[in-house]
């Protein structure tokens, strides 16, 4: 994984967060659908009521999607 | 680039927490801002005003130890509101004004209102909460399970959210694994497996399907047609399907299947008296029923655009009343304004205003009566092709009905403004075909049995269904599972990230802790190195923490309340806090103390004020304590220019706390006097206030005190050691002119007089406002004489080897100018 740096975040939990999401997507081991799904859902400072059943919604297309590409 | 500037220039306060009547503290003078101390005793609302900071800043609106605000609970604003605010009619206000880099803001947060633009916005500048509690430090000290301390740091840190992220991602994992499980989907296909071949098959096979294909099926028919593989691609499923296919034909079946397939296409379905038919004639009778609709809306609005020529009037005018200012006469009529209807040439403008929107509305009705117009049109001619089809297949048969062409006709002849032909004969007689064509199907399958190509054909193309569901819900699974294992690095990373980041945190303040720490402690309390613990790489997912410290070369990292003492360890939380406030809030410098001294004795009450002194000078401070002692070394240790003293006297009902200066200003006083009024306990305050100061300056010798009220020197005691100092040091009082007093005399004398002397001989009669006058201005020219015979500052200070006090700024000895 590209290396997480904290030098210009100070405490701020949204730049904590930019900064991870994006060293994850440097990484070229990342599955950036799936880090753009769990971004969008679950790595927010504000995420919706039911953003677990969404990201699991999204996760399972995903699969299905990527499922029927083989057919 | 010059460093962003931020200051609190005054709070109002009303109907919230201990504030009824409005209050406002004022933070700045001569452009300055300043701190504040405020001394209260227990329940006399002091923290209100810490809580107001909390309040104005949370988004929730509310304060943490109330909680989130739900349906079921009465946090946030309600919770907060003082409890007569209601009765009394006194709206609930926390009122912040601003001064930001020049400029000044301020906002008010009453009941229900959002968080104000003004407090986000110094939100996103401080990176972590400002205010420090000191129920919160005590908690750390109590709080040894490493989930506690990690719940503190994050806290502490503004980390919240992230922990709430990691919570998440734990529960999408645990949810995601346990879909990559679930076999249900692929269950229900195992189970029309079953059913296709007679329970024959439970789980899918190709070999035993094909077996079971060409033995059981196939082998009915031809035994010479066999399967070699169970796929599309296999010869034997082209010659099963050109063998159903000339079955179909030569039974007559394909063409009543395609009788079947164009009836529906007209209605369906056709065996139950529904509502919900689907169609071309249930398609073409609605888009008639929303052109009827259409009309009834359009002619009600029809019916504003009477005044449509008024909408080209008023362009013409328009250009008239936007230009030429206030109009008194009509440019069209030269109707004078004020006596029509409309009262003014604004009335005008809003009446026509409000006749534009009318006609924008008939606009729209005109458009949707037109779009439905159109769709009856579209709809028709689809529904006149369909008939003509079935017409086509019904001709010639015995199914042909003259009620289809009718019908059809009817629909040829009719226009919007005629009655819709009832469609329900139609439908009647479609039914009955319907259900005898269906009927001959059923008859001619019967009588070719069992065994035939076209049912052959729906087995196979059945049993490749499930095999092709099921390959997809296999692959499927392989993916989610490999979804799920790039879900769990990714989690796994993401917990490490944060992790690093409040390591990253912690060894960014160290220096800083350690700093602070040791400028609290003293000289001997030297901090010990400070590392935080968190879970391995395993462990990463655990919200645990464990701050730790190396005690000395054979206790290296032990838990802190081990080794330390409670006060120690309170430094340790305190400093841990300050300093990343310091570090990480430079760009919104506002610090708020509540009762943090708690754990502390009188020397580290002292070195406490110091520290604020030394380390945040560039703050304003906001600090509330219940500790007299404190607040009078406050005075002592921190500049008076930038700060503001004030103590709670109590809470008058009906008001809320009342605060007065801890200093009584010579100006206070002067303006009592000089409007008439008695300022009796005033000039004593300001005399206390003096002796006080002077006192602890010249290092005078006192009594100690009943451990009861070991810090409250009254008056007389500090005269006494003062005039005990005076003659000991063998510094004389000069006397001043025209003094009478016997207080100053007593100074004079060293003898102290009697307190309740100060304005008249009778204790029990109350001074003349001439009396306390003189007895001011006497007070006043007496405080001069304390000054430095060099350059004249009035700020002493006595090193131990000293017998006089010197200058605090010069270091010139003092001693009395006309002595």
């Amino acid at each position: 994984m590209a290396q997480f740096s904290t030098e210009d975040t100070g405490g701020n939990s949204e730049e904590v967060l930019a900064s991870i999401i994006e060293s994850l997507r440097q990484d070229e081991a990342t599955d950036v659908p799936l880090l753009e799904i769990i971004s969008r859902h679950v790595i927010t400072l504000s995420p919706a009521e039911n953003a677990i059943e969404l990201a699991v919604e999204d996760i399972e297309s995903l699969a299905k999607e990527r499922g029927e590409q083989v057919d | 680039m010059t460093k962003p500037s931020l200051s609190i220039q005054k709070i109002e306060l009303q109907a919230f927490r201990a504030y009824l009547r409005p209050q406002t503290l004022t933070l700045a003078s001569r452009k300055r801002p300043l701190s504040l101390a405020i001394f209260g005793q227990n329940a006399k609302g002091k923290s209100s005003l810490v809580d107001s900071f909390e309040y104005y800043f949370s988004e929730d609106g509310t304060i943490k130890r109330l909680g989130k605000r739900t349906v079921n609970t009465y946090a946030g604003p309600m919770a907060l509101e003082h409890v007569d605010a209601q009765d009394e009619g006194i709206e609930f206000s926390v009122h912040f004004w601003f001064k930001r880099n020049g400029e000044k803001v301020d906002a008010a947060r009453r009941t229900d209102s959002s968080i104000p633009e003004v407090a986000k916005q110094i939100l996103s500048a401080t990176k972590i909460p400002f205010v420090i509690r000191g129920y919160e430090l005590r908690s750390f000290v109590e709080n040894t399970t490493p989930e506690g301390q990690y719940k503190d740091l994050v806290n502490w840190f503004g980390l919240e959210p992230l922990l709430n992220i990691q919570k998440g991602l734990r529960t999408l994992k645990r949810k995601v694994k346990e879909r990559t499980e679930s076999t249900s989907e692929a269950d229900e296909r195992s189970r029309d497996l079953r059913r296709a071949t007679d329970e024959e098959i439970v789980e899918w096979n190709d070999e035993a399907v094909c077996n079971w294909l060409n033995s059981g099926v196939l082998a009915n028919l031809d035994t010479s047609l066999k399967f070699a593989e169970f796929s599309q691609g296999d010869p034997a499923f082209a010659t099963l399907a050109a063998r159903s296919k000339s079955e179909q034909e030569e039974l007559g079946l394909t063409h009543l299947r395609k009788i079947i397939s164009l009836l529906e296409d007209l209605a369906y379905p056709l065996d139950v008296t529904t509502e919900d038919l689907t169609g071309k004639i249930p398609a073409f009778e609605q888009a008639v029923s929303r052109l009827s609709q259409a009309v009834a809306l359009e002619e009600a609005e029809r019916s504003r655009e009477s005044a449509a020529v008024f909408s080209q009037v008023w362009i013409q005018a328009q250009k008239i009343f936007e230009n030429d200012g206030l109009l008194d006469t009509c440019p069209v009529c030269d109707a004078n304004l004020a006596m029509g209807p409309h009262g003014s040439h604004d009335g005008v403008r809003i009446s026509i205003d409000k006749k534009l929107s009318d006609l924008r509305t008939y606009l729209k009705s005109k458009e949707e009566l037109d779009h439905s117009r159109k769709q009856v049109g579209v709809e028709l001619g689809h529904l006149r092709n369909s008939i003509r089809n079935v017409n086509l297949e019904l001709v010639g048969t015995d199914y042909a009905c003259a009620e289809l062409e009718d019908y059809s006709q009817a629909l040829a002849r009719w226009s919007i403004d005629n009655e819709l032909p009832s469609s329900l004969p139609v439908v009647d007689t479609l039914a009955r075909v319907y259900f005898s064509v269906l009927d001959r199907i059923e008859q001619i399958n019967s009588r070719q049995g069992e065994h035939t190509y076209g049912r052959a054909l729906d087995t196979v193309t059945s049993l490749l269904g499930i095999k092709s569901d099921l390959q997809r819900i296999e692959r499927t699974k392989c993916e989610l599972r490999l979804l799920q294992i790039e879900l769990d690095r990714q989690v796994m990373e993401t917990g490490k990230a944060v992790v690093e980041h409040i390591q990253s945190l912690i060894g960014k303040l160290v220096g800083d802790v350690a700093s602070i720490y040791e400028d609290i402690q003293g000289p001997i309390g030297k901090s010990p190195p400070i590392r935080i613990e968190l879970p391995d790489q395993d462990g990463i997912h655990q919200q645990k923490a464990q701050i730790l410290i190396d005690y000395s070369q054979n206790r290296q990292g032990v838990v802190p309340s081990g080794y330390l003492s409670d006060s120690q360890v309170h430094t340790l939380a305190l400093a841990l806090r300050l300093a990343a406030i310091r570090l990480f809030n430079s760009e919104a410098p506002i610090l708020v103390l509540d009762d943090i001294v708690t754990s502390y004795d009188a020397d580290h009450r002292k070195t406490i004020a110091r520290a604020l002194a030394k380390h945040f000078s560039d703050f304003q401070i906001v600090l509330v304590t219940h500790d007299e002692q404190f607040f009078n070394l406050l005075k002592d240790e921190l500049p008076e220019s930038g700060w503001l003293f004030k103590g709670i006297v109590g809470i008058q009902e009906g008001f809320g706390p009342v605060l007065h200066d801890h200093l009584t200003s010579d100006e206070t006083i002067q303006a009592k006097l000089d409007a008439g009024e008695n300022a009796g306990a005033e000039i004593r305050q300001a005399e206390e206030e003096w002796l006080l100061r002077i006192c602890r300056e010249f290092g005078t010798k006192l009594t100690i005190r009943p451990i009861d009220k070991a810090f409250n020197y009254d008056r007389a005691e500090l005269a006494a050691s003062l005039a005990s100092f005076l003659k000991g040091a063998n510094l004389r009082v000069p006397c001043t002119a025209a003094t009478s007093n016997s207080f100053l005399a007593s100074l004079q004398s060293g003898v102290v007089e009697n307190l309740a002397s100060h304005f008249s001989d009778n204790p029990y009669k109350s001074s003349s406002v001439g009396d306390e006058k003189a007895r001011w201005e006497e007070f006043k020219s007496f405080r001069e004489l304390f000054k430095c015979p060099s350059c004249g500052k009035q700020r002493f200070k006595r090193p131990r080897d000293l017998v006089r006090p010197v200058c605090n700024k010069c270091e010139t000895p003092f001693k009395f100018s006309q002595s």
